[in-house]
């Protein structure tokens, strides 16, 4: 565990790279007349692209030396999906998803599995 | 109270209702997680007022119970946090003004402040910096007060929180699919899905947002012919 003085230290440092991330199209852009196409074409996309990324990050564990894990996070993934694409309440997919996990996770239900 | 003023914020309570419930019920379970984590009560809600990025201060306390360097820790909050870049750039215009809070205004832009201001049913008379100031500031608020109540309600009930940090997994599923129900091009979100495949096969765990990021817009770029008929 980290000391509470590098702790500390790093959520300044987080904080302030954070607002950067925010206020950097202000620094660019902020007083041009007009952005860039190229940038406004990016800009469509990059979200979108950016959270495939991002849950593809959270989900690389998924291993076949690791499957008891590796199925509850599948299942629970596909758990929140279904859930979300089918009714627009954030919260419910989440919770319902996290509970599903915390489950399979905490009583070690799948771990019978082993090939 | 002058009269307007109450109307004033009721239509701001109205409006970022929907935002109080997700930002109290994340950051509840937020509140809970650090508490559990054994550092001071007070270091939770100190970073959702500093910090406010739900899915990098998630990212952070893992980091801080693993012992991660500090510049592994900080590269991955400036990746997490790299959609947030492009979220300036539709409010160029709307936030080029003269106000004391402009800075407050730009530091509090998350996902869903964004996406409450860029929707389309603010009414006209209120599309103007008052407004955004408000909305930005309550749904700060929020956010601060659901991970004190996580943390104080943590500090007394103790728990199995194990998998709780999936929540945040989720969150980031619940996010693509909005992105998936919003865009008709489907062509960028594969784009991405074989950048990040390519950058997990060949480079593997820490790098990989990075340099998957970067491979992404390489690509898009190249597509632009074709995107750009596509959407119009």
């Amino acid at each position: 565990m980290m000391s509470l003085n590098d702790v500390l230290i790093a959520i300044c440092l987080a904080a302030i790279v954070t607002y950067i991330t925010r206020l950097i199209p202000f620094i660019l852009f902020g007083d041009k007349k007009r952005i860039p196409k190229i940038i406004l074409y990016i800009e469509k996309f990059i979200p979108g692209m950016i959270m495939v990324i991002l849950v593809m990050n959270s989900l690389k564990t998924i291993s076949i030396s690791n499957i008891p894990q590796s199925l509850a996070l599948i299942i629970s993934s596909i758990c929140v999906a279904l859930l979300h694409f089918y009714q627009k309440n954030a919260l419910v997919s989440i919770f319902t998803g996290t509970i599903l996990y915390m489950f399979l996770v905490q009583t070690n239900i799948l771990n019978f599995i082993n090939f | 109270m002058k009269r307007h003023h109450i109307e004033f914020f009721k239509i701001i309570i109205k409006k970022t209702a929907p935002i109080f419930f997700g930002y109290f019920a994340i950051g509840f379970a937020y509140g809970l997680l650090v508490e559990n984590s054994g550092y001071p009560t007070v270091l939770a809600p100190l970073m959702s007022l500093f910090i406010y990025a739900g899915a990098a201060q998630f990212m952070i306390i893992g980091f801080f119970t693993a012992n991660t360097g500090i510049t592994e820790i900080l590269s991955l909050v400036f990746l997490i946090n790299s959609r947030h870049i492009v979220y300036g750039l539709s409010f160029i215009k709307k936030y080029s003004i003269n106000k004391w809070f402009k800075p407050y205004l730009i530091f509090s832009l998350t996902d869903e402040t964004y996406g409450l201001l860029t929707g389309s049913d603010i009414p006209n008379e209120h599309d103007n910096p008052k407004f955004y100031f408000y909305v930005s500031l309550f749904n700060h608020l929020y956010w601060i007060f659901g991970t004190t109540i996580g943390v104080i309600f943590g500090h007394f009930i103790t728990f199995n929180l194990k998998g709780l940090d999936f929540a945040l997994t989720a969150l980031f599923i619940v996010l693509l699919i909005e992105q998936l129900k919003n865009k008709t091009s489907k062509i960028p979100f594969l784009i991405a899905f074989v950048s990040g495949l390519i950058c997990l096969i060949f480079i593997g765990g820490q790098n990989m947002l990075l340099i998957s990021v970067v491979l992404s817009i390489s690509i898009l770029i190249l597509f632009r012919r074709i995107l750009e008929n596509d959407e119009s």
